[in-house]
This record gives structure tokens, sequence and C-alpha cells, in this order.
């Protein structure tokens, strides 16, 4: 089975993780690279960690800010779950979200002094508090087919639909550079002076805790990079293989890649205003036209995100609207489940020459 | 009886003054040398790296680690620095750091004395340390060799304070040549050090900005009974070899007679 084109796209729909997809989130958890925390490879977190989305996906409350969810990607042709990705309402709220600000800053001498730019990393926790895109994995025989786009992008669209559930600030934490034995070199060079811990070993600690402990080890004042081993100053913002496709996907969107890295293994976070991300920004409210389009007419259409609008029922498929009306085709309702009356969200699908699959956190 | 003579000569060098201090035997014959900038840095102000640990703590993971930094910082400022000692012999530097101190006595509100000691890698110039390559060049201009050359002549340029790291130095995120580099110690002769410790100056505290060499500081204090008794003891034993402080001087006490620049010590 390789789905190699985007006309396959008809075979994908992404929709709310259930307790039922454990197995398959825990055969992503164990296969994720180093650097997905929000994907354990524990099935009692993940679990839980389920069963917390589906309250999420469930709650019509006002949204307390500490919601997650998780989504995930069905193949309909194999019948089986093939990625999946996930939202924190609110990295940090009650807790603690810390990253390092990339910060240059310029030493004067006064007169014929000169002057030196010194590249620092500072302790922060400027985006606790920000929506964070989590979890993404895609098995890596879907990589090349816009099922990619369709996984991470779904989210955007859920987003869009449901403003009031996030923040208007959103990130995103790409995996960095560490090896399969999980020897990071970011991470040998600054955490583990602090630590005293190996890379795999605190990132198991950094799951269910406050974080708190992150600020009180490591230092408060900047880091100068310059002073850091050469493998290190190089890791730094350089994202692990497997990263590359979904960060693409970000860099599309418009998220800004240079501000922040990881504080375990300098991976980049990406972050952006939610509203001027490309799927939230062109995204609108649609229906669904009464009969089928036919593209052998030669009607003009262009493929699109389309989500259906429910919160608790929220599905997600690639299809193609219609440009004439902006109609979305039937058989397009009918994949997700909808009836002729019912509200859809679309966005126009980013073309894109290579559809590269991998993960981000 | 041994008598001493130390003679002061005033000099000027860079923004600040500095005396010249050369010790003579009883025979007139010059012995060793030093020269003292008395309050340095109130004029130009330099600076050095604290040696210093912070704590690192956390309750939730019952983890605490104490990690050495290096911060910059100006408390030297106004002790006066010793330097271009000229003497292979303990007794003699210890000689002529006890007349430096009466003249400070006298002349100076106190007798806080530092000496920046050579780097522990340093084969001619500052500039092949290990500290130079992984830290300092980071920070200074990069003409090292005009900058070692002016820092030689006590000339610290101004332009020098915008130039260097506000922030704390963690000594675990330097490459560990440097780290060893920095625990060796000073490459300064034994004998030195063991003047310098007798007279108060002890290192540890701070280093050099540029070498990372250590700096040896304190306050210079008048001998004390018991030394000047090892001193006597040592005199009524010609034969005992050894290279402490007080091989080269004689019996009897220790009397200080000041007249113009001269210092006459009789033991």
């Amino acid at each position: 089975m390789s789905p190699e084109t985007d006309l396959d796209f008809d075979r994908f729909i992404v929709r709310p993780a259930t307790v039922g997809d454990i197995d398959s989130l825990e055969r992503f958890a164990i296969a994720s690279a180093y650097g997905i925390t929000t994907l354990p490879a524990d099935r009692d977190a993940l679990l839980e960690r389920l069963s917390r989305s589906q309250r999420s996906f469930e709650n019509r409350d006002a949204a307390a800010g500490d919601e997650i969810y998780l989504f995930v990607l069905e193949d309909l042709a194999q019948r089986r779950v093939v990625g999946t990705s996930g939202i924190a309402a609110s990295a940090g709220l009650g807790r603690h979200f810390f990253s390092y600000r990339n910060e240059t800053v310029v030493h004067s001498g006064s007169e014929a002094g000169g002057h030196m730019r010194v590249h620092t990393l500072n302790l922060c926790q400027d985006l606790t508090g920000a929506t964070l895109l989590t979890s993404f994995y895609i098995e890596p025989a879907y990589e090349g087919t816009a099922a990619a786009q369709l996984l991470s992008r779904a989210r955007l669209l859920f987003i869009a639909q449901h403003p009031g559930r996030f923040s208007e600030r959103i990130a995103a934490e790409s995996p960095g550079l560490a090896d399969e034995a999980g020897h990071c070199p970011f991470w040998e060079a600054v955490g583990r002076r602090f630590f005293g811990l190996d890379y795999p070993e605190v990132e198991r600690l950094a799951v269910g805790r406050t974080k708190a402990f992150i600020g009180q080890l490591l230092p408060q004042s900047p880091l100068y990079v310059a002073l850091l081993p050469e493998e290190a100053q190089w890791a730094i913002g350089q994202l692990h293989p497997v990263a590359i496709g979904p960060f693409e996907i970000l860099e599309q969107e418009g998220f800004d890649s240079d501000t922040y890295v990881d504080i375990f293994d300098a991976g980049p976070i990406s972050d952006a205003r939610v509203s001027t991300l490309r799927t939230v920004r062109d995204s609108r409210v649609a229906r669904a036209a009464a009969r089928p389009h036919d593209r052998e007419s030669g009607e003009p259409s262009t493929p699109h995100l389309v989500s259906i609008a429910r919160q608790d029922e929220f599905r997600a498929v690639i299809g193609h609207v219609r440009d004439s009306d902006g109609l979305v085709s039937a058989q397009v309702a009918r994949r997700l489940g909808a009836n002729g009356h019912a509200l859809l969200r679309i966005s126009p699908l980013i073309s894109s020459d290579s559809f590269a699959g991998g993960q981000h956190e | 009886m041994n008598e001493w003579i130390v003679r002061r000569e005033l000099t000027r060098t860079g923004a600040e003054g500095a005396w010249a201090l050369t010790a003579l035997d009883g025979n007139g014959v010059r012995q060793g040398s030093l020269r003292i900038r008395p309050n340095a840095g109130t004029v130009q102000p330099r600076f050095w790296y604290r040696c210093g640990l912070s704590l690192h703590g956390a309750t939730e993971l019952q983890v605490q680690r104490l990690a050495p930094t290096l911060t910059l910082c100006s408390d030297l400022n106004g002790f006066h620095e010793i330097e271009d000692i000229a003497s292979d012999d303990a007794a003699v530097t210890s000689l002529l750091l006890q007349a430096a101190r009466v003249w400070l006595s006298h002349e100076a509100t106190h007798t806080r004395a530092f000496i920046e000691l050579r780097g522990p890698s340093a084969a001619g110039s500052s500039t092949d340390s290990a500290f130079f390559r992984a830290v300092s060049r980071h920070f200074l201009p990069a003409d090292a060799s005009r900058l070692h050359k002016e820092l030689s002549r006590g000339c610290w340029p101004a332009a020098l304070a915008g130039l260097l790291p506000r922030h704390p130095i963690y000594l675990d995120l330097l490459p560990e040549d440097v780290r060893k580099e920095m625990a060796s110690g000073p490459r300064s002769a034994p004998q030195l050090i063991q003047a310098l410790e007798s007279n108060g100056l002890v290192s540890g505290q701070f280093v050099n900005v540029v070498d990372g060499g250590r700096v040896a500081c304190g306050t210079i204090p008048l001998p004390a009974l018991a030394e000047i008794a090892r001193w006597r003891e040592a005199s009524s034993n010609p034969t005992r070899s050894g290279s402490d402080a007080s091989s080269s001087f004689g019996a009897g006490s220790l009397s200080i007679d000041v007249a113009d620049d001269v210092v006459r010590l009789t033991l």
C-alpha cells in the first residue's frame, strides 16, 4: 500500500481520537523520535491523554484553558489509523512553559573600542498560555502525500471554527537534533550540566510535572552561545530529520521559527498569531452542493481542506470546492457525514511540490 | 644583624602613578624589585571575573547543584596593584612587600593589594591560553596582540568596559581544556606564591579577563610575631636548608626606619 499521489486524498479523513485508538497511539509513541514529549511511550499516560481529549471535544461549556484535543488520520481504504496530531489549548497554564529566546546583543566599547555582536539564549516563559500544536506523527509510508497536509492543517480549521477555546497566540515545537540512542549535542553541552540526567530521562520527567523544576535548575541569566562547544552551537535551531516535512507545513502557514528554541534539544519553536495563519485567514463557512460536482465535465474546482463545523463531531477531509459558486461537492459532504444543510468550514489547500510527512511535537 | 635597604622611586605610567621598589642588601647589591600602583583603577576602572558558585535546586526532584561561575566585577578597583616582581627569593619578595606596606600605611588609607599572576598556559602571551580562545576572544577586539601589549603597560582602554560580558559565565559550559587549565593554578614560581601568601595575598577569588589567570589579593599585614621568631630561628641555624621566607634574614628584631624614599630594615 502506498498512496502516492495527491488524487488519493479521497481516502483520508481526520477525526477526534478516542480511547479505542490507544493501540495506534501507542505504536506511534514507540516509533516517535526523541523530543516528542506529548506522545509518551506509556500506555497509561496515553489513555489518560485520550480520555482527557474526549472530554475536551464533548465539553460545551466555556473552555477552562487546560483542554487538549487529539486527532487521528484514518486511511479509509486501509481501514486503519496512520497518523495523529494534537492541540493543547494553553501551554503551561497553571504550569510553566519554558523556552530559550534567541537574542543578539551588541557590546559596544566607547570611541575606538568597536563593537561585538553577541548571540545569547535567554530562558523565558513568553509562550506560556499560547495554544500549542502537538503530537504530530504520520507513518513514513504516507510521506509525500497530501495526508500530512490534512493531518496538520485540520487542527487549524478546528481552531478557526472555535476561536474562543484557544489563544490568539499559537506555537509548535519541532524536535531538535538527537540520535536514536537519545544523544543530543545541545543537551550534553547545557542541560546535562544542570540536571545531571540523560536526555531521555529528563523527557520522561517532564511529562505530567509542573516543570517549575526547569526554571529552578537552568540558569536564569543569558547563556553566551559562542562559549558553547561547536557541536552544541550548530544544533541550535536545527531540526531532527523526521521533523522537516511537518516543519515545512508550518512555514507555509506563516509561522516564524527564528525566535525561540527548545530548552532541552534546542529544536526550533515556531510561533505566530492565529489570525495570520494562512489556513485560518483564508477559511470561510460554506455549504454543500445539492448534487455531486462533475469534474469530468470540466467544471473548475479547487482542492480545499473541508471540515464539519460541529465541535464534538469534527471531521476533516480534502475535497473539491466549485469555483463558480464556492459550494462543496456533495460527495465530500457525504464523506464528512454531513447532511445538505450542514455548515462546513473550508480553506484552500496550499499546493506544495512535495507533501513530506514526518513529526513534530 | 642584617641590614636591608628598600629604595622607592616614583614613576608614572599609564593613567595612574606607580612606585618602583628596589631591595639592596647590606653591601648595597641589588637583590630584587617590584612595582606598586597605589589605588589602581580609581582613574580608569578595571575589570576582573569573580569566581563564585550559583546554587540551582529543584525541590520537586530533590536535586541541588552548585555551579561555578565567573561574574564580571570591579571589586579590586582601589586596591594597590603589585606587578613586575623581579626576585627569585621568597624572602626578598617578602621584604619588598613589607617595605611597600610601610609606605602604604603612611601614605594610603589601607594596605589592600592584588597581583595578577600569569595564566596557566600562557607560553608568552595571554592570547595563547585556552581561556582566551574559548572565552575572551568572543568579547574582546580582534587585535589581540595590541590588546595584550596595552594591558601589559597597565593601560586599560576604556573601550573594553562595554565589550565584556555582563552576565555570569558558567564554567561547566566551557570546554574541558579550559576548566582543566583554570583548575591547575598559576604558573608562577612556587616561591613567589609562598611569599605572596605569607604576606596575605591569596588567589582563588578573581581571575584575569584576558587569559583567566588567577589574581592574588588581600591585606598586607604586619609580620606576625611568630613569623619574626621563625626568621630568628632560621638565622641561628645557618646550615638549615629550605626556601622559606626566613632563610635570608638574620636574627634579632625587625626594625623599620623610614626616611625620604628609603626603608631600612634591620633583622
